[in-house]
């Protein structure tokens, strides 16, 4: 876009740093040169403003702050203040400037947070976003053209904020407990966020042709559809016209017809002429697929970041799987409390599905990254192992403990405490479930009902 | 063989164009399997 010449504002809503707590030295080695990563790439691709998600703050005001030194671009939040002074600890909003338009870009954080945060910074605060919004935006609107928000409230949220602000003209989202994308519209105000992790980029293009102000934006996908229903009426006239031309008479019915159609017409006509002069704004999501050409100086800081990541973790490349014990005794040493069981007790019932599985390479997904440079780094635990992050965070595959090595099958069908009986098995593994590590990018050639075959999974008992 | 043409309706020059580039969550939590 850059190259084409077309103006652009880059904005990131937050959650940009961690995904969650360091637990360990080296994690937080780890995760330093990361941020270094990210926030290099950042600079490098331009990125105006950047504000404030919840886990950004994870490690500490002073951390953000330390690490951010070297950012480009601005760090907005509205409503993160100093507790004694109640002031803002950062900027709460910018004010860009793009195509002669004034466009205000304001920053807010969950309050739901705040108790969280202040167990470790005692000394910030965060105040209720949606009545700090509406104090910003009555400043913003009398020097702004648009007034963009960058949320990290949720959608429920960003949604109440679009019912109750209406100076806002976008709510850009982030943070709550959805994982989902969302597109939606409150009082004609667009909500926007993007599926988590980066794997797609949104974007906004703006058409201005009517400068008098206050400038209003219309979405064009009601003038598109409006086009096409009008094209629909003139193609069907033309059909009934031609119908009736060869028929050689009047057909009362398709008269009766072609006036209320050209009655529609007119209407549309008069619409789309409304429309003619006004602004217009589309919507598009981009996936940041592998067919997406690497930028070179990029990939050169991603190669850098993994050498540097594996010199951390010290890899036993040649360490070899751990003999098996009988089973048995493996059996006895699974936690009594451990919500996962393992594959070798799912075996009791469903020896079958469990022979299958051995000979797939879910069964020895933990081995398979050994030898990787992206060795142990988190990315790959979480899908080469078995209840990562609900049962146990481990730095090498060598510290997974029998039942969680692997893709095993509580990895899809979920935890199996209590089951038969009371637990709660997944019995249909779901395209959804299989999407949680087979994304487009990191399986581009993923096949749902084929892989699916492939693991053998059907149900013997 | 019919060709149909439809006149586009006729839009207003536009006087500026510019686009709003975003991403969020780059790092937010993606449900891990099981």
């Amino acid at each position: 876009m850059k190259k084409e010449g077309r103006k652009i504002l880059l904005l990131d809503t937050g959650n940009l740093l961690f995904r969650k707590a360091l637990q360990t030295e080296m994690k937080r080695k780890d995760a330093l040169l990361r941020i270094n990563l990210l926030i290099q790439s950042y600079n490098e691709m331009g990125y105006d403003v950047v504000n404030v998600g919840e886990k950004d703050l994870m490690m500490g005001f002073k951390f953000l702050s330390d690490v951010t030194q070297k950012a480009k671009f601005q760090i907005i939040s509205a409503n993160l203040l100093d507790k004694k002074n109640q002031k803002g600890v950062f900027k709460p909003y910018v004010i860009k400037e793009i195509a002669g338009l004034k466009i205000g870009i304001l920053g807010l954080l969950d309050d739901q947070s705040n108790t969280i945060l202040q167990e470790k910074e005692p000394g910030l605060t965060i105040l209720e976003p949606l009545s700090t919004s509406k104090v910003f935006t009555k400043s913003l609107r009398e020097n702004c053209d648009l007034i963009i928000v960058l949320s990290q409230m949720g959608e429920l949220k960003d949604m109440k904020l679009a019912k109750e602000n209406r100076e806002i003209d976008l709510i850009l989202g982030g943070g709550g407990e959805a994982k989902k994308a969302v597109m939606e519209r409150i009082n004609e105000i667009p909500i926007y966020r993007l599926e988590p992790r980066g794997g797609y980029l949104g974007r906004i293009d703006y058409v201005l042709v009517d400068t008098q102000k206050p400038i209003r934006f219309l979405i064009s996908s009601d003038r598109d559809e409006t086009e096409k229903r009008l094209e629909r009426l003139i193609t069907r006239s033309i059909q009934i016209k031609m119908e009736m031309a060869k028929l050689g008479k009047q057909d009362e019915m398709k008269v009766k017809e072609l006036k209320f159609l050209e009655s529609k017409q007119k209407e549309l006509q008069k619409t789309l002429l409304a429309l003619e002069d006004k602004n217009f704004y589309k919507h598009t999501v981009i996936p940041v697929q592998l067919s997406v050409e690497d930028d070179p100086k990029m990939m050169k800081g991603v190669e850098n970041y993994r050498v540097e990541s594996a010199k951390l973790y010290k890899p036993k490349a040649t360490s070899l799987p751990e003999k098996e014990l009988p089973e048995k005794e493996m059996v006895a040493r699974i936690p009594k409390d451990s919500p996962f069981v393992g594959a070798i007790s799912c075996k009791r019932c469903h020896e079958v599905n469990y022979r299958n599985w051995l000979k797939t390479k879910h069964a020895n997904a933990s081995q398979t990254i050994m030898t990787s440079p992206k060795y142990t780094q988190e990315e790959c635990l979480m899908c080469h192992t078995t209840g990562y992050g609900k049962v146990g965070e481990y730095a090498t595959v060598d510290e997974i403990p029998f039942y969680l090595k692997g893709v095993q099958c509580e990895a899809c069908h979920s935890g199996g405490k209590g089951h038969p009986g009371k637990g709660s098995i997944e019995r249909k593994v779901t395209l959804g479930i299989c999407r949680n590590c087979h994304t487009k990018d990191q399986s581009p050639t993923f096949n749902y009902l084929a892989y699916l075959e492939k693991i053998g999974c059907t149900i013997s008992k | 063989m019919i060709i149909l043409y439809i006149d586009p309706p006729l839009l207003a020059a536009p006087k500026a164009q510019f686009s709003i580039v975003y991403s969020n969550d780059v790092m937010g939590e993606v449900e891990p399997c099981g």
